[in-house]
C-alpha cells in the first residue's frame, strides 16, 4: 500500500450527533457535536500533514461519517508537491527557478506516478524538518541537506523525463 | 341558457357579487393540509435521507408532507407559483433553538413542527398567480413558420398586437403574443375571477397555435366576449 493512504487507513469517524438550526423557513444540520480532529502534533510529519487533510463526508443513507483514504493521501500529496516547489524556488541557485527543466518536472509529478510520488514525498519528510519558515529557508549549516534533495531530484528527472 | 352566461357568478349572493372575491381551488387544498405537522426524529431522518443534504428547505419539507399524506391532486393541479404562495402559509417553529439530533439513536430532543399560519389565500395573493399555470405552457408553445397564421389569429383576438401581426418572424409573434397575455392579467383587463378558468386562457392559446384546434379559438372567442359586459368572469360554457 501507497505511504500516504497507508498514514490514512486508521481515522475514527465523529458521532453522527448533530446541533440543528430551525428557522422559520429551514433546518440545517449543524457540525457534528462530537466532532473528531485527529491531532497534527504528534512526532511524525507526514501523520501530520495527513491528519491536517483529514475530510470526512456524511452518508445520509446509512446515517454515518466516511472517509476516502485515497482522497486524503491525493490531498496530502497535492500540499507535498506544492511544498516542494516552494522548496525549489527557495534553493535552486537561479534567477528564475520557476523557468527551470526540474522544477517545471517536480510540477508534473501527479500523484498517480507511483514510481515518482513516493520518493518526492519521502524527500519533502527529510528536508521539511529543517525549513524554518513558509518560504523553506533554511540554515547555512543545513544547506547540505538541501544541496542532497536537489541532486536527488535532477537525479530523478533524468532518469524519468525521458 | 345563453352560450355567454357565466352561471357561477349569476349564482354569488348580493354581497359577493359586490365585492368579486377571486374563486381558486388552492384555498380549498390548502383547507385540506393539517394546521400542524410534527417532524420527529424519523421524519427527519427520511428528509434527510431523501434530500441527501444537510439542508432542509420548508419547501421540500412540504413536498414530503404532501406525499405522506397522499394529496396526488394537489401536486397535479399547481404549478410552482402555486405552490411558492401555498409554501408561505407555513412557518417552522420549534419550542426551544437548543436542539440535538442523533442519528443513531433516531433520537430527536424535541419536535419541530410545520404549522400553519395563514388559513386563507389573500386575493392580492391570488391576483398575481391567475393565468401563470396557462402562461407557462405559452412559454413552452411551438411558435414556427407552420402556424403564424394562426398566431396572428390569437394575436387579433387578443388586441393590441399590431407588431406582432405585421412582423413576419415567428420568434417575434411568440414575444409580443406572450407580452400581450402577462399584461392581460398583469392588469386583470379581461376581469377573470376564477382561477382554473384563467389558466385555461394560455392552454387555448396553445392548443389552438400548434395545433389548429378550432374548439380552443371558440372558447378563447366567447371568451373575449363576455369581457365587453364589464363584468368579472367566474365561468363559460365551454366547447370541447
Amino acid at each position: 500500500m501507497r505511504i500516504l493512504e497507508e498514514l490514512a487507513k486508521n481515522f475514527s469517524n465523529s458521532g453522527p450527533c448533530f446541533a440543528l438550526t430551525v428557522l422559520k423557513d429551514s433546518i440545517m444540520l449543524d457540525d457534528p457535536i462530537n466532532r473528531y480532529i485527529p491531532p497534527t502534533d504528534t512526532s511524525d510529519i507526514l501523520q501530520n500533514a495527513v491528519n491536517a487533510h483529514y475530510r470526512e463526508i456524511f452518508d445520509f443513507h446509512d446515517g454515518k461519517f466516511t472517509y476516502s483514504s485515497k482522497s486524503i493521501a491525493e490531498s496530502t500529496y497535492y500540499y507535498i508537491n506544492r511544498d516542494m516547489l516552494v522548496f525549489l524556488k527557495a534553493h535552486l541557485a537561479c534567477k528564475a527557478p520557476t523557468n527551470t527543466k526540474l522544477y517545471k518536472y517536480i510540477d508534473h509529478v501527479t500523484y498517480d506516478k507511483v514510481q515518482q510520488s513516493e520518493p518526492l514525498i519521502l524527500l519533502w519528510k527529510y528536508i521539511k524538518p529543517f525549513s524554518m519558515n513558509d518560504n523553506f529557508q533554511v540554515k547555512e549549516t543545513n544547506k547540505v541537506h538541501a544541496n542532497n534533495v536537489i541532486a536527488i531530484l535532477e537525479a530523478m528527472r533524468e532518469k524519468y523525463e525521458k | 341558457m345563453s352560450v355567454f352566461q357565466d352561471k357561477k357568478f349569476e349564482g354569488l349572493d348580493y354581497v359577493s357579487q359586490l365585492i368579486e372575491p377571486i374563486d381558486s381551488q388552492l384555498n380549498v387544498l390548502l383547507g385540506e393540509l393539517p394546521d400542524e405537522f410534527i417532524i420527529d426524529a424519523q421524519t427527519l431522518r427520511n428528509l434527510l435521507h431523501s434530500r441527501g443534504s444537510s439542508y432542509l428547505s420548508k419547501g421540500s419539507i412540504l413536498n414530503y408532507i404532501l406525499s405522506t399524506l397522499h394529496l396526488q391532486n394537489f401536486a397535479e393541479l399547481i404549478n410552482s407559483a402555486s405552490f411558492d404562495a401555498i409554501e408561505k402559509c407555513f412557518e417552522l417553529h420549534v419550542d426551544d433553538n437548543n436542539i440535538i439530533f442523533d442519528f443513531d439513536k433516531n433520537f430527536l430532543s424535541q419536535p419541530i413542527k410545520l404549522i400553519k399560519v395563514t388559513q386563507n389565500l389573500d386575493d392580492k395573493i391570488l391576483e398575481k398567480l391567475l393565468g401563470q399555470e396557462g402562461l407557462y405552457t405559452v412559454y413552452n408553445c411551438d411558435f414556427s413558420q407552420y402556424n403564424m397564421s394562426r398566431a396572428n389569429d390569437i394575436m387579433e383576438m387578443l388586441g393590441e398586437c399590431e407588431s406582432g401581426i405585421k412582423t413576419k418572424t415567428y420568434r417575434k409573434k411568440r414575444s409580443v403574443v406572450l407580452h400581450r397575455l402577462e399584461a392581460i392579467f398583469r392588469n386583470n383587463e379581461w376581469k377573470i375571477k376564477d382561477m382554473e378558468l384563467a389558466n385555461k386562457v394560455g392552454y387555448w392559446v396553445r392548443s389552438y397555435i400548434e395545433d389548429g384546434n378550432i374548439a380552443a379559438l371558440s372558447n378563447l372567442c366567447r371568451l373575449k366576449v363576455m369581457t365587453h359586459t364589464g363584468n368579472p368572469i367566474y365561468s363559460m360554457k365551454e366547447v370541447k
